[in-house]
């Protein structure tokens, strides 16, 4: 459960220039770091929240930071291990842990239910010139032409190659995650059954 | 770029580990290289294209990585996805227009061609703006069209399995507000002295009897066993069932036999409680039996009740 109050969020703010997109990018960075860590999307934003909490509530206590997102990668590893550790615990004390195994993916959905939320997605979350952007970007069949294609890609747009690929990476995460939440919703609903049932034997 | 591939595959000692977190979480280039390696390498291996040694690194790293095994479920659809609109990406990207553009303006600066290929030049040009406009739009409103099906078939499921749910509700209904219009006629009628017909005749016999299943004991502690009379127009009986342990949903069995799946338990004044209606002919004279399982199949209640028919000469 968040602990944040506006106060110590405040403070955090303050420390990235009182900018919500500093926030917002920091966070993009700390979920990154947290997945490469090995942990699975139905923990990640929960992990993030602490993360942040602590963060928050040592700056409001008047720890000393100097570099903000270094610590905040700290807090988070740190944050990791206690999560790790605390359901190891759990699986020893009671046998059951706490964080149920990631299922496997074939179990978890089929790839119709996936394409058909990556298509939703693509049309609800994305504009025109986004879907343009991420066909042209990850149209990479020809693997040594993928480099001039996007500069060239990102010649015609205006923009260095960099920015092409922030943009792109950005974009692609936001699909992914899209797709991720959209199947986790499925599956779940897939498994509930009428509320009332009457029967017909 | 091997640094990256250490992080990434899980090869990098802890203490540089956390250094190069460090660094990423504070450098944004870095960032993005490390998210378009890791990219690139779920993409090569979704298309099978990694070598031998990156393709051990990378599938040890997906035993310890739930969500790069999302990702690279994702890297499938997404070529896929990809391939499918790349020529409709090539119509439109402002690259090729440039490149034609361009392309077009060389020709003009030719002398020869310059006066007699401009015309047919600017109609052909024209012409293909226009081919052009029309297949994106075209394309465009298919996409659109294919969105709105995919809706259309969601929706439909939905309303679908919705109506699985209520349709015993509506039933219910139904017979519920036909029962309150025959009243309401009945009464009308009795209040303007219309007493030709007997009420009896005019009201509509109700189809549904309801049995509440509490938890609760007699004086004696033991379970107490409810009764139920149901008529012959009572084609249907509702059983409330209370529970006294809270799960999210339950199977039912009536009489050893399996009748609901999966029924959601509702919370009714803090009470844990399911509802099935079932038909009267599947209920046994005298003594019958209702079994909760949880999902694991799990008996977690059991209920019995009794049942007697009137216009039986039985009870």
């Amino acid at each position: 459960m968040s602990t944040l109050t506006t106060s110590s969020f405040q403070l955090l703010l303050d420390r990235l220039d009182n900018d919500p997109t500093k926030y917002e990018e920091l966070r993009v960075r700390i979920v990154q770091l947290l997945r490469w860590r090995g942990c699975p999307e139905s923990h990640v934003d929960e992990l993030v929240d602490k993360t942040f909490d602590r963060v928050a509530s040592k700056l409001a206590s008047g720890e000393q930071v100097e570099n903000i997102g270094a610590f905040a990668a700290a807090v988070a590893r740190f944050i990791w291990l206690e999560h790790t550790r605390k359901n190891r615990t759990d699986a020893v004390g009671d046998d059951l842990p706490e964080t149920p195994v990631e299922p496997d993916l074939d179990f978890l959905d089929d790839e119709d239910a996936r394409m058909r939320c990556l298509r939703r997605c693509v049309a609800t979350k994305f504009s025109d010139e986004d879907k343009r952007l991420v066909v042209a970007y990850y149209d990479t069949d020809a693997d040594e032409k993928a480099k001039t294609a996007r500069k060239r890609l990102a010649e015609s747009l205006g923009m260095t190659l960099n920015v092409l690929k922030v943009r792109a990476c950005r974009l692609r995460m936001k699909l992914e995650r899209c797709i991720n939440d959209c199947v986790a919703g499925v599956t779940n609903s897939t498994r509930q059954a009428t509320t009332e049932q009457e029967v017909t034997s | 770029m091997k640094e990256i591939d250490q992080y990434l595959l899980g090869e990098m000692p802890e203490s540089e580990r956390q250094q190069f977190e460090e660094r990423f979480v504070a450098d944004e280039t870095l960032f993005y290289e490390v998210v378009e390696r890791e990219n690139e390498l779920v993409d090569q291996y979704a298309a099978g294209k990694l070598g031998s040694d990156e393709l051990t690194q990378f599938e040890k790293s997906l035993a310890a990585n739930p969500a790069r095994r999302q990702k690279v479920a994702n890297a499938k659809l997404i070529n896929e996805f990809v391939v499918e609109h790349r020529e409709d990406a090539k119509t439109i990207t402002i690259a090729e227009r440039s490149g034609f553009f361009s392309r077009l303006s060389d020709l003009f600066r030719m002398p020869a061609l310059q006066l007699g290929s401009a015309a047919v030049i600017v109609a052909f040009a024209l012409w293909s703006t226009y081919l052009l406009a029309e297949n994106r739009r075209l394309r465009s409103l298919e996409t659109e069209l294919a969105s709105a099906r995919t809706q259309q078939t969601e929706l439909e499921k939905q309303v679908e399995n919705e109506q699985e749910a209520s349709g015993a509700l509506a039933d219910d209904l139904t017979s519920a507000r036909d029962r309150v219009k025959k009243l309401e006629e009945t009464v009308a009628s009795r209040r303007q002295g219309d007493v030709k017909t007997p009420p009896e005749a005019n009201v509509l016999k109700p189809t549904i009897a309801t049995l509440f299943l509490s938890t609760a004991v007699g004086r004696d502690g033991a379970p107490f066993v409810p009764r139920l009379e149901v008529s012959p127009t009572e084609t249907k009986v509702s059983l409330m069932i209370q529970l006294e342990k809270a799960v999210d949903r339950v199977d039912v069995r009536l009489n050893g036999a399996n009748v609901a799946r999966a029924v959601r338990v509702r919370d009714r004044a803090g009470d844990k409680v399911i509802s099935i209606t079932v038909p009267t002919s599947s209920l046994k004279d005298g003594a019958n039996s209702v079994e909760i399982l949880d999902t694991a199949g799990q008996r977690i209640a059991e209920r019995d009740f009794s049942i007697v028919r009137r216009g039986d000469s039985k009870e």
